[in-house]
């Protein structure tokens, strides 16, 4: 009877260390003390204020583009490229109509335009079939298809980039990941630079500089490097840390480019920038949203403090970082910047409304 | 100690190894049992109740919409998502609270749910649009799974969500008061002992104190409608509060303390399939509780996850069946709560709340797009994600903490490994909260 008694007690004992919220008591769960910061939490050390390496706003005449917001719009030189429904559908708007997508298991991954292109990505929903890219000559309304059946191939997804009339996309060539350039004018593909085994790229970048593109490795986390791409050689930025850049192009002095200081805040990014005079810091940034357009960098700036809007920066050698264009007020966030060729366009997500504007920038 | 203490130990482990199979965690196909103890009154750090009885009207109104679905025996997969929604896509009314099945606890009428539904489903159909699924389960796949259904095992499912959602009643009642300020029905606590330890006697009081018209009041906020006689109409609104929200009962965001986190940052793992985000977010969720990984195909089978993905009510469910974080010293049972209404105040308070005071994760249901996750290198499906910490920084933007088991390096050469611990604006996250169709999370 004793022992009946003294293995109920000896039961109850470890059934209370079952719903013990005593982290060290069984298998409860082990929270973090509220007023010590885990090992991943926010500090709450303040940092220089963003804002003071930026110049007061560049006067620019945002309006707002007509459609819903949700609509993804890029637009310049009187053409508007419109993915909507999700990326389910793309119309191309300006001195002529065009419209596509609509394919059953593809959908719009990018959406690019220049003075003289626009290109519209199809990307397969599952990552299996290559990525189609229609084409089309602003001047004449001639339409041609990039795709896996190219002469240099397109592979699914990947990254895509226009300027200086060519094309860059990813595609596989002999086992290897490998950043291919049309010429669009000719419609010829040449195969550049090839990552090394375990290694991936994404990020491309033409500028008048030349391309660029952001290279990792399969480490864990992965070791990432911006490269300067000419031909099939690549040459790795100068001044970027290692393994921790995000962002980057190239610019007549050296480059733009952010890192990622704290890689548990992916999203958190610092931006730089080299000028004749050495490096510039260019203040906190979002990451994934650097952008060239119309001889400019910018990129996104989230609120830095609370009540203070989302912004987007402009950055050239001469002028400097300056605030271009502020969101409504409240809580809010700038979708990545989308350049026209000599217009600029952006999606705020506010507090105070939502709103989608583009600017002329010439 | 004693040969004798050691021999009552040893002996005191066996029994309590050979009881365990019977502790009553619910199986994984049969009906939900209750994790708590039961002992109301019991001292409770947490303000959340326990699970609920299901009361004759409950049963009652349980009947109602299984007989509705029973009804509509064998179903076409060809009908259009208006017509699936239209079917599938029924309410119940317990104790003024409106569930959907597979849309949660709402304040919609369950004509807008359908809408909602039907406008999503839809759009997912023209499988144009269709995005990389990380393993949500879709709207055009889930009225699909349960058209497909024999109306008998149908019913069994409606029955088992029901059964689920009517015993989690006082929770929901519960958050509406906390969170939202909704005044808690007369007689509450005499009908629900087991939320007797979460309400406080000033907030008691302060249900029958003159109405605070500072706060906004909820959209649609629902009262207490008769338990013994649910309305059959499948239509119904509930009808406005017999009192606007109280400032007492809602715990403000500057009662919290600046950060708080659970959850151990090494207990985490990366999606294995594209659409194991549900899996995934289950391991490291049980993980937390149990401190013994599982592994994701184990989940799946419980989560029943196919290729098309994983249900929010599943998520709810394992949790529920699975782990202790459904203890009312935790987060009470977990429930599908539409927070389409919420400001995102509101929705940053149900963070805190669960977080510091429940010490509980929340099952995050955000879409994943890049305007929303501007790292991603292309836009995504719904998601599911660990919801285990927060921070107020002072001047800064609040932040919240999360476990992100989508690992896009793993199935896409373009794009970078990200980690699995993030933290990140929280205004962004409620908005992608929001922009999911069904703007629901599991809490």
């Amino acid at each position: 009877m004793r022992v009946a008694r003294y293995a109920a007690a000896a039961l109850v004992l470890a059934l209370a260390g079952c719903s013990s919220d005593d982290p060290g008591a069984g298998p409860g769960p082990t929270p973090s003390p509220s007023d010590t910061p885990s090992s991943s939490a926010p500090t709450t050390s303040d940092s220089p204020s963003p804002s003071s390496s930026s110049a007061p706003g560049t006067e620019l005449d945002w309006r707002p583009v007509p459609g819903p917001v949700r609509d993804s719009v890029t637009a310049g030189g009187g053409w508007t490229v419109i993915v909507k429904n999700d990326g389910a559908s793309w119309d191309l708007d300006g001195p002529q109509k065009s419209t596509g997508g609509r394919e059953p298991g593809f959908r719009v991954s990018d959406a690019l335009l220049d003075a003289d292109w626009a290109v519209v990505v199809l990307q397969d929903k599952t990552e299996q079939q290559p990525s189609r890219a229609q084409v089309t000559e602003l001047s004449t309304g001639r339409t041609f298809t990039i795709d896996g059946r190219s002469d240099v191939p397109t592979t699914n997804g990947g990254t895509w980039a226009l300027g200086d009339g060519r094309l860059l996309h990813a595609t596989v060539s002999k086992g290897a990941y490998c950043l291919a350039s049309v010429d669009l004018a000719s419609q010829t593909s040449t195969l550049g630079w090839c990552a090394p085994k375990r290694h991936g790229f994404n990020g491309a970048h033409v500028t008048p500089a030349g391309d660029s593109v952001l290279s990792f490795d399969s480490g864990r986390p992965s070791c990432r490097t911006l490269m300067a791409l000419d031909g099939a050689d690549a040459t790795p930025f100068d001044g970027v840390p290692d393994c921790r850049a995000w962002d980057g192009l190239r610019t007549a002095d050296g480059a733009v480019w952010s890192v990622i200081p704290d890689e548990h805040r992916i999203e958190e990014a610092h931006f730089y920038a080299t000028t004749p005079d050495g490096q510039q810091d260019l203040g906190p940034g979002t990451a994934g949203t650097l952008v060239w357009c119309a001889g400019a960098a910018w990129f996104v700036r989230d609120p830095q403090q609370e009540g203070d809007p989302a912004a987007l920066v402009r950055w050239t050698a001469a002028d400097g970082p300056s605030v271009a264009y502020e969101s409504p007020g409240g809580r809010a966030f700038l979708s990545a910047p989308r350049c026209g060729g000599d217009a600029i366009t952006v999606t705020a997500m506010a507090g105070q409304g939502d709103e989608q504007v583009t600017a002329a920038l010439s | 100690m004693s040969r004798r203490t050691i021999v009552l130990v040893v002996g005191a482990l066996v029994l309590l190894l050979a009881l365990t199979p019977f502790v009553p965690r619910g199986d994984d196909n049969g009906s939900l049992l209750p994790s708590g103890d039961g002992k109301a009154g019991a001292l409770r750090p947490a303000g959340t109740a326990g699970w609920s009885r299901v009361t004759p009207a409950m049963q009652a109104e349980i009947d109602r919409v299984v007989d509705q679905g029973r009804s509509l025996g064998r179903m076409s997969g060809k009908a259009s998502p208006a017509q699936l929604a239209s079917s599938l896509v029924r309410c119940a009314d317990f104790e003024g609270q409106r569930y959907c099945l597979g849309a949660g606890w709402t304040e919609d009428s369950e004509e807008q749910v359908r809408a909602r539904v039907a406008t999503a489903a839809r759009v997912a159909a023209r499988g144009a649009s269709t995005v990389e699924n990380t393993g949500d389960l879709s709207p055009e796949a889930a009225l699909l799974r349960q058209a497909r259904m024999s109306p008998a095992a149908r019913a069994a499912a409606d029955r088992q969500e029901l059964t689920m959602a009517a015993r989690s009643v006082a929770k929901v009642w519960l958050l509406r008061h906390e969170i939202e300020g909704v005044p808690l029905p007369a007689g509450f606590l005499a009908d629900h002992p087991e939320a007797r330890a979460a309400v406080p006697a000033a907030q008691e009081a302060a249900r029958t104190s003159t109405p605070n018209t500072a706060l906004p009041s909820p959209t649609k906020s629902p009262t207490k409608s008769p338990t013994k006689n649910p309305t059959k109409s499948p239509t119904r609104t509930p009808t406005q509060p017999s009192a606007s929200p109280t400032k007492s009962s809602v715990k403000s965001m500057s009662a919290y303390p600046p950060r708080s986190a659970i959850l151990d940052p090494k207990d985490v793992a990366e999606q294995s399939r594209t659409y194991y985000c549900g899996p995934t977010t289950m391991q490291m969720i049980v993980w937390g509780w149990r401190h013994r990984r599982q592994t994701q195909d184990w989940w799946a089978k419980r989560l029943h996850t196919t290729s098309s993905g994983t249900s929010v009510y599943d998520m709810a469910r394992v949790v529920n069946q699975s782990t202790g974080w459904d203890k009312p010293s935790h987060a009470g049972p977990y429930v599908v709560l539409d927070i389409g209404h919420y400001s995102f105040t509101r929705w940053m308070l149900l963070m805190m709340r669960h977080i510091h005071d429940y010490k509980a994760p929340v099952v995050l249901h955000p879409i994943l797009l890049k305007r929303f996750y501007p790292y991603l290198d292309d836009d995504a499906s719904g998601h599911f994600q660990v919801g285990r910490g927060y921070a107020k920084r002072g001047t800064k933007p609040d932040q919240l903490g999360y476990f992100e088991p989508w690992n896009q390096q793993r199935f896409d050469p373009s794009e970078p490994f990200i980690a699995r611990v993030q933290w990140r604006d929280a205004y962004k996250s409620y908005r992608a909260n929001q922009a999911h169709y069904a703007h629901n999370v599991a809490v």
